[in-house]
């Protein structure tokens, strides 16, 4: 049997393919891309910057809808999103850490910019939700979003989840053993 | 002569005289020296006192003998605990935050403090590690190369080392608690402090009724041993005696003062219990001889050999935080309400209080330093 840090296990064998260094961030969709975002898509994916190498960069689609988004779901699971019709990943992957400043800056320009066409200005830069929009994925944690002191809305919706989530970690892990950047807060 | 070959010199001659000393009362001189030892001598005079206040701010003074001139404000987020670094050229703020730039931690903030006109300077805000919130208590360690932070809220100990110009780099040793007393849902360290050989780092933790002593490793903070003070008890302030045999602590859930052995890393018997129904002591203090411990209302005698205590004054009702001068000539109390600020005469050798003097208010007084170099 062979014994690995949880880190190297986690990193080295998830199946993702061999890359050193990677980002997340994601959005649910209500409805399919409106024009001005399409044309915001484009711009940001045909976009240039000097001394920065954008290959391994992803935007990804994924279709929901269907038994998803079947009623009574988010009462029985700890995701609330039942509304969308898609859930957009926005991903990079590359080797070397002199390339973080570029690719970063390059994904959160795109993603502000993106998300801040359909949002009440003081939710700018996020999928808050509203009629467009059904927050993030928790599953792809993106640190930038601790940003906005509403993150928590932006990830588990403005009804009782995250209250009652907080409820669940203040009885079974009152002194934080578990917790991460965007763990609940207690 | 100092006062401590005064002492002696009064002890031998008092032995010279009185033929008749018992064993017991020679101890007890004897004693006396051991605590006398650690009273400085020739300590200057208090020039600057730095005063931490609820409101947001660093309220720096100009000190000439009660004569305070308030010289500077100094923002400040949360200020919980002041303290200067052994050559006195840094201060050391704790700031009891929950977020720091969106992340749960708290903070720690370093001035420079100027060595002729005491003004202070931000040199650095370093966070503590995550879930380290709301940090109340810090200590340095005698040699003032390590800084350790108490973090009420996220259970946490951090300790620090320092870069060049006195700023905390990352926190290079953590411990992270847990356990809680029937008052509370999780661990909250309340009060630290290194034992005067520095390799032992002893703390009180209000919610899990707990003493714990850490030794400070290379690479770590190990929990060396743990000391229940009875569920329910909520410890608070604590404080060692300078000869480094009696930790004395205030446990605020019952009133009650408690002076246990400590031996070398082992907090051992309860030497005394004192309640104090109706009376939160708030804050403690040692006087530097040895000889006097302040509460939040009264001022106790300390019987050098046993450790027990016996109380001769009042001090103010009301009093929040305490601090003594490092010549033991002079006591400070924040009072709790009012914001009053008292400098309070002492007796350099016995720690017995004299006048009181209102020297200066600010809003929410949390606690205080003073520089004499």
């Amino acid at each position: 049997m062979d014994r690995l840090l949880w880190l190297e296990a986690t990193v080295g064998g998830s199946g993702s393919g061999h890359s050193e260094r990677a980002a997340y961030k994601s959005s649910y969709m209500k409805q399919n891309f409106t024009r001005a975002e399409a044309k915001c898509i484009y711009k940001h994916l045909t976009r240039t910057i000097p001394d920065v190498d954008l290959r391994g960069s992803v935007m990804a689609v994924d279709s929901y809808g269907g038994a998803v988004n079947a009623r009574g779901m988010a009462e029985l699971t700890s995701v609330w999103q039942r509304s969308s019709i898609m859930k957009v990943q926005f991903q990079q992957y590359w080797d070397r850490p002199e390339e973080d400043a570029g690719r970063l800056q390059w994904m959160r320009e795109f993603y502000t910019d993106l998300y801040s066409q359909h949002v009440e200005p003081r939710y700018a830069g996020t999928p808050y939700p509203n009629e467009y929009y059904e927050g993030c994925y928790i599953n792809y944690p993106d640190s930038d979003m601790l940003a906005y002191a509403f993150w928590p809305q932006v990830y588990y919706g403005t009804q009782d989840l995250y209250p009652f989530l907080q409820q669940v970690k203040r009885r079974y892990d009152p002194n934080n053993i578990f917790h991460h950047k965007m763990s609940i807060r207690a | 002569m100092t006062p401590t070959t005064s002492f002696i010199t009064r002890c031998r001659s008092a032995l010279r005289s009185r033929g008749d000393w018992t064993r017991r009362e020679f101890l007890r001189g004897a004693a006396g020296v051991v605590a006398l030892r650690h009273l400085p001598s020739g300590v200057a005079a208090p020039q600057f006192a730095y005063v931490a206040s609820g409101e947001g701010l660093l309220h720096v003074f100009s000190l000439q003998g009660e004569q305070w001139t308030r010289i500077q404000r100094v923002p400040s987020r949360a200020p919980a605990c002041v303290l200067l670094s052994p050559a006195q050229r840094t201060l050391y703020v704790a700031n009891e935050v929950e977020v720091h730039e969106g992340l749960p931690r708290g903070t720690v903030e370093a001035f420079h403090v100027d060595s002729q006109d005491g003004r202070l300077t931000l040199l650095s805000r370093q966070p503590l590690s995550l879930s380290a919130t709301r940090p109340r208590h810090m200590a340095l360690s005698p040699d003032g190369k390590l800084l350790a932070v108490a973090a009420y809220g996220g259970g946490i100990y951090n300790l620090f080392s320092f870069a060049k110009d006195g700023s905390p780099g990352q926190p290079a040793r953590i411990f992270k608690d847990v356990g809680c007393g029937p008052h509370a849902v999780s661990a909250h360290p309340h009060t630290l402090f290194f034992d005067a050989g520095g390799r032992h780092l002893l703390s009180s933790d209000f919610a899990s009724d707990r003493l714990s002593v850490f030794a400070v490793d290379e690479d770590r903070l190990r929990r060396r041993m743990q000391r229940s003070t009875g569920s329910g008890s909520g410890p608070g302030a604590c404080v060692l005696h300078p000869s480094g045999s009696f930790f004395y602590t205030w446990h605020d859930l019952e009133s009650t003062l408690v002076c246990y052995r400590y031996d070398g890393g082992t907090v051992g018997e309860t030497i005394q219990r004192i309640p104090l129904q109706g009376c939160s002591a708030g804050a403690l203090a040692m006087h530097p001889s040895g000889r006097a411990l302040y509460t939040g209302q009264r001022v106790w005698q300390i019987d050098v050999e046993s450790g027990r205590l016996a109380r001769t004054q009042d001090l103010l009702p009301g009093s929040g935080q305490i601090a003594v001068a490092p010549s033991g000539e002079s006591v400070y109390v924040l009072a709790r309400t009012g914001g009053s600020i008292y400098q309070v005469d002492a007796d350099r050798m016995t720690g017995r209080l004299h006048s009181k003097t209102e020297v200066a208010a600010v809003n929410e007084p949390r606690s205080i330093a003073v520089k004499t170099i």
